[in-house]
């Protein structure tokens, strides 16, 4: 016996077969987040509030907060707390004042297409393919060895010695100052390249009437350009703050286990205290529970302080006329 | 999407190249850019003529030490052999990691363990927020909205510390110390890079989708004969951006798998073990982050127009 299939059976096969296709495409994503985001952040919660005695019993409460806050892990008092902030939000504003401007007006040379912009488009963007690590080793050794018979070269001859003690500062935190201000000014060619994608957006009408009007160089940049690249300046700037707390300014590369205590930030301690936490065969769930509290306050300040500066910058931001 | 953008940046650009108004302001960044290339070619090359000088060389052993200049000695007078060769060897020679059962592993592992985990993890975290940007832009259903609505918030919310907790996880899922535990961790579909595939798949014309149907074509062929082909482009770039990502790091296969060292990871130790007799002169360490630096060169260098066109704003133009 033949069986007829209608056209409305068929259609309702499709729509089942459509649905399964769709449960395949999506289960994996959807498992994957709630195991590999949902668990791991509630199961971090958690820990921050499950405290280990000497006994190795556990009890719930606040000890680890206070653990962190007198204590962090295991540095003596609450100014390395401080200073870990003070060096975090030192990074963000040189990311701010130095790395931000200067990838905005070499993007607007590049957008403009003046003499030699391919190339410097190029050029730009290369540290940002760079391993960091063949980088930090590069300067490492530049600043240290080669800086200063270059700068005999150039007639300052005790660039060495100012370079290994002056200020104050250990040589250590000194050597570190000049090759880290060298690789934020190497930072930036990621974002040059997002810049003059959103530069090249601005309308030529607009431009041909800034141009009617007077407006060239400071004033075209300054009225036309920036207002137009500011939702892509803000991403930057938001995501910054988002990163403060993550931020190692290349100091586990530069030392490894031994930065200097006034140079650490929050990033460059978490990651520090969590190589410490791996034993060949389990998690030393003392120092996971502490580390999981500090996580904690850390996000409790970034997310709030994450949106106040979004906010302010929507509000503060220049606007196009 | 990209064609109706690059429009009005042709018509911008070409407006500007017909007449270069040089003003103050130009003058500064053209000096300062000049700077910026000048040092840095300036460290890349010191950093190879520092990999091509021999131990004699760089100390000086009775005449000055040669930190900044050229190599003065082509020869390793150690070995009888150039000295960037004998750096090379140097550096293959103490390319070592004892594991956590006490074998020793060697430069090749570290090789393979750097491609597996480079190429794996890039190929994940590539592949899955292609398909779920593509499942949540063709069915427009409450789930796909909710994988959206996700993707977005999550991005805008920052999660500090949370490492402990994925690495009990890992202890507990046996997903620790092995590659394949990164691949699985790596296949998430969240980040920029979704919404980047979202806002391609999203701008395709339905009508190639429906004239595929009507012509008999499953969901299936529709994605991989019709959508997908679509899209290669943004799919390469972010595969390759990944790549590049993956390989750099060093940070993330030393907490999770210790015991599979990889290249960026050796570039590192060598330099914290300055300490070893063999390789406490910098040429030797420069020269291992030469040999970590030489792939991701030549694959910018082929790939550099498809990495620098497709950028806009989180890495890829939509």
């Amino acid at each position: 016996m033949t069986q007829t299939i209608t056209p409305h059976k068929k259609r309702g096969r499709s729509r089942v077969a459509s649905t399964i296709f769709y449960i395949c495409l999506v289960i994996w994503p959807i498992l994957q987040f709630l195991v590999f985001y949902v668990w791991i952040n509630a199961k971090s919660i958690i820990m921050a509030f499950q405290v280990y005695d000497d006994t190795g019993a556990m009890h719930w409460g606040f000890g680890n907060f206070a653990l962190v806050l007198t204590h962090r892990a295991d540095n003596p008092n609450l100014d390395d707390v401080i200073r870990g902030g003070a060096m975090s939000l030192l990074s963000y504003a040189l990311t701010v004042v130095v790395t931000i401007p200067l990838g905005l007006f070499s993007a607007y040379y590049i957008g403009k297409k003046m003499p030699g912009s391919g190339f410097f488009r190029v050029v730009l963007f290369l540290p940002s393919i760079i391993p960091e690590i063949v980088l930090v080793v590069l300067y490492k050794y530049f600043v240290i060895n080669a800086l200063p018979d270059y700068m005999a070269a150039l007639g300052w001859q005790n660039f060495g010695d100012w370079l290994s003690k002056s200020n104050g500062a250990t040589w250590q935190q000194q050597y570190f100052m000049v090759m880290f201000f060298t690789l934020i000014i190497t930072g930036f060619g990621t974002s040059v390249l997002m810049y003059s994608n959103a530069m090249s957006k601005v309308s030529v009408e607009v431009l041909d009437a800034a141009k009617i009007d007077g407006a060239r160089g400071w004033s075209e940049f300054w009225h036309i350009v920036l207002p137009a690249v500011w939702p892509t300046v803000m991403v930057f700037l938001v995501s910054g703050v988002s990163s403060i707390f993550l931020n190692q300014i290349h100091l586990w590369s530069f030392y490894d286990y031994d930065a200097p205590v006034q140079l650490q930030t929050y990033g460059y301690i978490l990651y520090h205290e969590s190589t410490e936490i791996i034993t060949t065969s389990a998690v030393n769930d003392s120092k996971a529970n502490i580390l999981s509290a500090f996580g904690l306050l850390m996000t409790a300040v970034a997310i709030p302080l994450t949106f106040l500066v979004k906010w302010a910058l929507q509000k503060i931001g220049p606007k196009e006329d | 999407m990209e064609q109706a953008t690059t429009q009005t940046q042709v018509v911008f650009h070409k407006k500007k190249k017909a007449k270069h108004g040089f003003s103050a302001m130009h003058v500064i960044m053209l000096l300062f850019l000049i700077i910026y290339t000048f040092l840095l070619f300036l460290l890349l090359f010191w950093g190879l003529m520092t990999a091509s000088k021999s131990i004699h060389d760089w100390i000086g052993w009775g005449e000055d030490p040669n930190y900044a200049g050229f190599p003065r000695y082509w020869i390793d007078d150690t070995t009888g052999q150039p000295a960037f060769i004998s750096n090379l060897q140097r550096v293959l020679r103490h390319s070592t990691y004892t594991k956590s059962d006490g074998t020793e592993v060697g430069i090749g592992t570290m090789l393979m363990n750097s491609i597996l985990y480079s190429l794996g993890c890039a190929f994940f975290n590539t592949l899955v927020p292609f398909v779920t940007a593509y499942a949540c832009a063709k069915y427009r259903n409450p789930v796909s909205k909710i994988l959206v609505t996700t993707a977005i918030v999550v991005m805008s919310i920052p999660i500090v510390g949370s490492t402990p907790a994925a690495l009990l996880l890992t202890y507990q899922l046996n997903l620790y110390n092995h590659i394949w535990g990164q691949w699985v961790m790596k296949a998430n579909y969240l980040g920029v890079y979704f919404l980047v595939f979202y806002a391609a798949f999203l701008s395709q014309p339905k009508a190639y989708h429906e004239a595929a149907v009507v012509d008999g074509a499953s969901d299936f062929a529709v994605m991989t004969r019709i959508a997908m082909p679509l899209c290669m482009g943004e799919f390469g770039t972010v595969l390759l951006i990944n790549f590049i990502t993956f390989w750099n790091d060093y940070q993330t296969p030393f907490i999770y798998m210790p015991d599979k060292p990889t290249l960026a990871y050796n570039t590192w130790a060598m330099m914290s073990r300055m300490s070893d007799a063999d390789l406490s002169y910098p040429p030797s360490v420069i020269m291992a982050a030469v040999i970590l630096l030489v792939p991701v060169l030549v694959l910018f260098l082929v790939f550099q127009k498809r990495l620098l066109q497709n950028i806009d704003i989180g890495g890829i133009k939509g």
